[in-house]
């Protein structure tokens, strides 16, 4: 198994809605966290910067790259930012990993951050549309939670899953959030609160769907021989994947399965030399509850067509055969869009350093991240290892 | 070598919507080396490259693949709400997604028709079939 980079460090703002704060700001709140983990890091030494963004539509504010370079006082150093809607964390951290693998940098700060609770959800709706086909599904009306109510209906009607089970994906991964300090939602609730919450896109409902959120995390990787300078408990990079589909959902020969997920969790199951029984849990892109479900089956973790049986076994739980999201997921720790690829990254980090108290999973050793944008149409995947 | 001359192609997607007008019906792109077909159309076949394509009528007919009652929008379709949005086959090697123009009494697998509106936005819709109407 080869350490492709190690994280040596990571930081997350609390996530939420923050009136009072600015992207660039909640980027300071998540770095500064990142600062004080990591002993004897001069910035000069940092190569550069690479930041996961989805729209200016909410700030009006593209070059985030050279906005954080700057905040974080890392002038000159070279930066950019990355864009995959919300896979754009994760291929920040892919692209970090890339340039140090390359040889080209010894360092790299990698970023995510959305600032979206400025704008009404008629906007925040309008914006994430964006992210799919403009010709035949933005002028059609639809919208993501209904792109992603399409899945649910066609992978109910051909398998049998159902609204109970989308329901306990969310029940679980609320509790799971209760213990998470940094959480967005941090309030326990029953099936029956999901089910009869308001309908957004049919089958899915207002707890169905993940919060708009603000926030920022960063992580700090370097060459694996560097990390012990930085820390005394690094984690490592052993595997990464990246794969696309149509952006448009329609086009795909069976609308519920997410192909570009399943090839690239078998990217990086190949490079770690893995299989999908050797994770010990996993943050996946729960952005709406059949998507967690989709990724059971994805990631290997169910069969194809049966990853409702994971959520009704309570496999998926903490202390569960294998648990996912201990986070609370997008749908509770919270879903601000560029920066949940490493929020993910945030919680596994910690998981493997034995850091997360109450919601910590024993004997952590691998851990998988699927973070995605759009329908599932780019897929970023990492395995970790402690 | 010479250089290539400009890039030139009837399979646009302002092509889609002249011909949805004229004719009154959709139209996707079918590649005559492998039969993959697009809507909308694209200029090469995305499955083997071929630029040898032709124009193809979508059959008036479909099934619903899978649909959803859409109860918050964007700006532009407020004024719809709520509305059912679908995916939905024609034949087994097209699907197209829509506005279908009923919202009760729409089931996976109920026929649907595609009904163009030339003048409106969007330009076409789906409508129930006969004998999936209740």
């Amino acid at each position: 198994m080869r350490k492709l980079a190690s994280i040596v460090s990571v930081g997350m703002s609390k996530i939420g809605r923050f009136p009072e704060l600015n992207g660039r700001e909640l980027v300071v709140e998540a770095f500064l966290e990142a600062w004080d983990g990591c002993k004897n890091l001069d910035r000069k030494d940092i190569g550069a910067v690479f930041v996961g963004n989805q729209s200016e539509t909410y700030e009006h504010q593209i070059m985030y790259g050279s906005l954080v370079t700057d905040w974080l006082g890392l002038l000159p150093k070279g930066s950019m930012r990355v864009e995959g809607c919300a896979a754009a964390g994760a291929l920040a951290l892919s692209s970090g990993v890339t340039a140090i693998v390359s040889g080209l940098h010894d360092i790299v700060l990698v970023c995510g951050i959305e600032k979206m609770s400025l704008r009404s959800t008629i906007e925040i709706t309008d914006a994430l549309m964006s992210a799919s086909d403009l010709v035949l599904e933005q002028h059609n009306g639809m919208t993501f939670p209904s792109i992603y109510a399409l899945m649910a209906r066609a992978h109910m009607s051909k398998y049998g899953s159902n609204e109970d089970d989308l329901a306990a994906v969310a029940v679980k991964n609320h509790r799971n959030a209760l213990d998470n300090p940094k959480a967005h939602i941090r309030k326990e609730i029953s099936k029956v609160d999901v089910l009869k919450s308001k309908v957004i896109a049919s089958p899915l409902k207002l707890y169905d769907c993940s919060p708009v959120s603000d926030g920022a995390a960063v992580a700090i990787l370097c060459k694996t021989e560097l990390a012990s300078r930085f820390t005394d408990s690094p984690t490592f990079v052993v595997g990464m994947g990246n794969s696309s589909d149509t952006i448009g959902l329609y086009e795909r020969e069976d609308i519920s399965w997410p192909g570009a997920v399943a090839q690239a969790c078998s990217n990086s199951y190949q490079m770690a030399g893995l299989a999908p029984g050797d994770i010990s849990f996993a943050e996946v892109h729960d952005a709406f509850t059949i998507n967690e479900i989709l990724h059971y089956e994805a990631a290997g973790f169910a069969k194809r067509g049966a990853g409702q049986e994971s959520i009704r076994s309570h496999q998926t739980d903490i202390g569960g055969k294998i648990p996912v999201n201990p986070s609370g997921g997008l749908k509770a720790r919270g879903h601000p869009v560029g920066a949940t690829g490493l929020c993910q990254i945030y919680e596994i980090h910690n998981q493997l350093n034995r850091r997360c108290g109450k919601r910590q999973i024993s004997g952590a050793k691998y851990a998988l991240a699927i973070n995605e944008g759009g329908s599932n149409a780019i897929v970023t995947t990492h395995i970790i290892s402690n | 070598m010479s250089q290539p001359t400009s890039f030139r192609t009837e399979f646009t997607i302002e092509n889609f919507f002249r011909k949805l007008k004229e004719e009154g019906s959709l139209s996707a792109a079918r590649c005559e080396k492998c039969n993959f077909k697009m809507i909308p159309p694209r200029p090469i076949c995305s499955r083997c490259l071929s630029c040898d394509l032709e124009w193809v009528r979508v059959p008036a007919r479909g099934k619903i693949v899978s649909f959803s009652e859409v109860h918050v929008s964007s700006e532009n379709f407020q004024r719809l709400l709520p509305y059912v949005v679908c995916i939905a086959s024609f034949g087994d090697d097209l699907k197209i997604p829509g506005i279908l123009k009923e919202v009760k009494n729409v089931k996976v697998g109920s026929e649907v028709e595609i009904e163009i509106q030339p003048d409106k936005k969007p330009e076409y819709v789906f409508a129930l079939s006969s004998a999936d109407r209740v």
